[in-house]
């Protein structure tokens, strides 16, 4: 397959989805009436309320379509600019300091006397190295195994009124 | 080390300053003058007061952005930009040829573009490619005019070319460079500069780059057409500017829109004829707005980064020097009584009602000087909206609360007393134009408001929840966003009819733009 849309699938519950989509729904209040916390939280009890009145609906059909139904007052009520924090994706400090890839310790600007200052770190380096090399097999075949075992059957479907 | 730059910056400082009581002081400095391949400088009074501003500001600045950088590791790099962008600031603000113009220029949106590429993520990178698209664009307009000059002296003081279409080139590439209306996208993009970049860059040298270009052309550009589009451009520009900043969310954003507002204001000054007070409220934004900038940038830095304007309030944010520095910032900004703003803003606001001009660019002029406000307090309301009061808080270094004092103990007293003795007008006559009482009736409407506010609260039930859905249920299939603002537990309610615009949604498939659409429909019928 190449689209990695099979890792982000999971059955959810019904609880789990509006669990979900009530976080969601606070922080698009968060991100329209932000500024003052004062109608913030007030907004915010509101949305609890709406969300409270229909807690303890037993038809599963109505809880279904008024969970649509509140999935698609989000798209159509999103901020233009949401609320990120500044470290996230998206937000105004992402991604300003970036690891420096590890080769660059193994280039010919680390000349030997600077690398016998260090004499453990890069020991312990190329010990690394051996021991990446002698367990890469090992890697590829767990690989090998964790996508053989995902499911390529369906279940068979039970029909309403078949006997187990 | 720092003590040898400060040494140095203080005798240029000294040398400046004493050049300063000398108005008649004037010195051309041609170190070649082969025709075309000339490099010639003026040091005259004009440029002597930009770049004493510019000395300060940078000073500032440099200190600012040791505290703001301190632990990176490129910060030496940023230095070597900075330095470069400070020289070729210098270099256009004395140059007086059009090499030597052409190399500032080309020098300052290269520098400007690595600085706004210092942090190599998305952001910067679409940031700075669009700083350097603009600005290059900019760069080809001077060049294609300084190319229409090539039979002629390539000095300042020559009339014998004056084709339009030249001139029309040269007006562009200051409104590509100062941000002015068509080309004003980049100037929000650019902040995801690091703070110092913003407070030194976008604020006082990098957006008055255009502006001095126009100062130094001003005898060609003292023409009805080329003076009508530049005021209207401004005009245009501190509108729009003013309006967006209304609406944004992010703190640094406000402030960049805010320095547009400010130098469409200039432009539009400049547009008035008036080149010299144009150059003097620039000097004055310079100031606070690098101030301002520093100020903000100290909260931003605090808060490890989030620029984003709607949780400061929580956070406890309100060491008290910071705050009244950032209140007499606004305040100079806003150009209230007894401080820098007031002198050049009110000269400007006078002398444009001397013209007789339509109604619309009267109404735009009010509008905006009243949005100035409006986002000053929206600013400073959204970072101090706590209740509580706290003496100190967390930073990294307890010196920078007090960096800006000096600078805006600077901005309001010496710019007063500057402008004062330099604006030589023996008596102001008070001259009570047929727009004048629009003032009052803006006020008038604004206390009307707040009494209104209270007066009808329990119509906004009774009306809009009882009333209007069962109108309008009748004839739409929804009402999506009207009760949003039903129960608004806050001290800004203003959108009580705004909602009120997705009833055109049967026509016009928009949320979000509407209200515009109709104030300028009814614009319209009233011209």
């Amino acid at each position: 397959m190449e689209s990695p849309a099979w890792m982000f699938t999971k059955a959810l519950s019904h609880r789990q989805k509006v669990c979900r989509l009530y976080k969601r729904a606070l922080r698009e209040v968060d991100a329209w009436y932000g500024g003052d916390m004062l109608n913030v939280r007030f907004q915010k009890v509101l949305m609890r309320a709406r969300f409270d009145a229909y807690a303890t609906e037993k038809d599963p059909r109505k809880a279904q379509l008024m969970l649509a139904d509140g999935c698609k007052e989000i798209w159509e009520k999103r901020h233009f600019k949401p609320f990120r924090f500044s470290f996230d994706p998206l937000g105004s400090s992402y991604d300003r300091e970036r690891e420096a890839p590890d080769q660059i310790v193994d280039s010919e600007q680390w000349t030997l006397a600077e690398r016998e200052q260090f004499p453990y770190w890069f020991n312990k380096r190329e010990q690394r190295k051996k021991e990446l090399l002698q367990h890469w097999t090992k890697i590829e075949k767990d690989w090998d195994e964790e996508i053989a075992a995902i499911q390529t059957q369906l279940p068979k479907e039970k029909l309403p009124g078949a006997s187990a | 080390m720092i003590i040898y730059i400060y040494n140095i910056l203080l005798f240029f400082i000294m040398l400046l300053i004493l050049f300063f009581f000398i108005m008649n002081f004037f010195l051309f400095l041609y170190p070649l003058e082969w025709l075309f391949f000339s490099f010639k400088f003026n040091f005259y009074f004009n440029s002597m007061i930009f770049s004493f501003i510019l000395l300060m500001v940078t000073s500032s600045v440099l200190v600012f952005s040791s505290y703001y950088l301190m632990g990176e590791l490129n910060f030496s790099y940023y230095l070597m930009i900075l330095l470069i962008f400070v020289l070729s600031m210098f270099l256009l603000n004395y140059s007086y040829n059009a090499i030597s113009m052409l190399i500032s220029w080309d020098l300052l949106g290269i520098s400007s573009f690595f600085l706004v590429l210092f942090y190599n993520n998305w952001d910067s990178c679409s940031g700075s490619m669009n700083t350097v698209l603009t600005n290059r664009l900019g760069d080809f307009f001077l060049f294609v005019f300084f190319s229409t000059s090539i039979f002629s002296g390539m000095t300042m003081l020559t009339y014998s070319f004056m084709f339009w279409s030249s001139l029309i080139f040269l007006i562009l590439t200051a409104f590509t460079k100062s941000a002015q209306f068509p080309f004003s996208g980049w100037l929000p993009k650019a902040m995801s500069a690091p703070t110092p970049v913003s407070s030194l860059v976008h604020s006082s040298t990098l957006v008055t780059a255009g502006l001095l270009l126009l100062f130094n052309f001003n005898l060609m550009l003292m023409n009805s057409f080329s003076m009508s589009i530049i005021f209207f451009v401004g005009l245009l520009t501190t509108l729009f500017s003013s309006l967006s900043a209304l609406i944004e969310e992010d703190l640094k954003k406000v402030v960049a829109l805010s320095t547009l507002s400010q130098m469409g204001f200039s432009m539009m000054t400049f547009g008035l004829g008036m080149y010299f007070i144009s150059l003097l409220h620039l000097l004055s934004h310079a100031l606070f707005k690098s101030c301002l900038f520093m100020q903000v940038g100290y909260l931003i830095h605090c808060s490890f980064g989030q620029q984003d304007g709607r949780f400061y309030s929580i956070l406890k944010f309100s060491p008290i020097f910071i705050q009244i520095q950032l209140l007499v910032t606004l305040f100079c900004l806003c150009g209230m009584l007894f401080t820098s703003g007031l002198v050049s803003k009110d000269i400007i606001l006078e002398f444009f009602f001397f013209n007789k001009n339509y109604f619309i660019i009267m109404l735009m002029f009010f509008i905006t000087v009243y949005l100035t406000f409006f986002y000053s307090y929206r600013l400073w309301k959204g970072l101090f909206n706590n209740f509580s009061l706290s003496f100190m808080h967390y930073s990294s270094s307890g010196l920078i609360n007090f960096i800006s004092i000096f600078l805006c103990l600077f901005s309001i007293f010496f710019i007063w007393w500057m402008n004062f003795n330099l604006i030589f007008i023996p008596s102001f006559f008070i001259y009570l134009d047929f727009y004048v009482p629009l003032i009052y009736m803006f006020l008038f409407i604004f206390i009307n408001y707040l009494l209104l506010k209270f007066i009808l609260k329990d119509m906004v039930y009774k009306f809009l929840g009882d009333y209007l859905p069962k109108y309008f249920t009748n004839k739409l299939d929804s009402l999506k966003f009207f009760d949003n603002s039903l129960f608004n537990f806050s001290n800004y309610n203003i959108s009580y009819f705004l909602n009120l615009s997705n009833i055109f949604n049967f026509y016009l498939y928009s949320n979000y733009f509407n209200s515009v659409v109709l104030v300028i429909f009814f614009l319209f019928i009233l011209i």
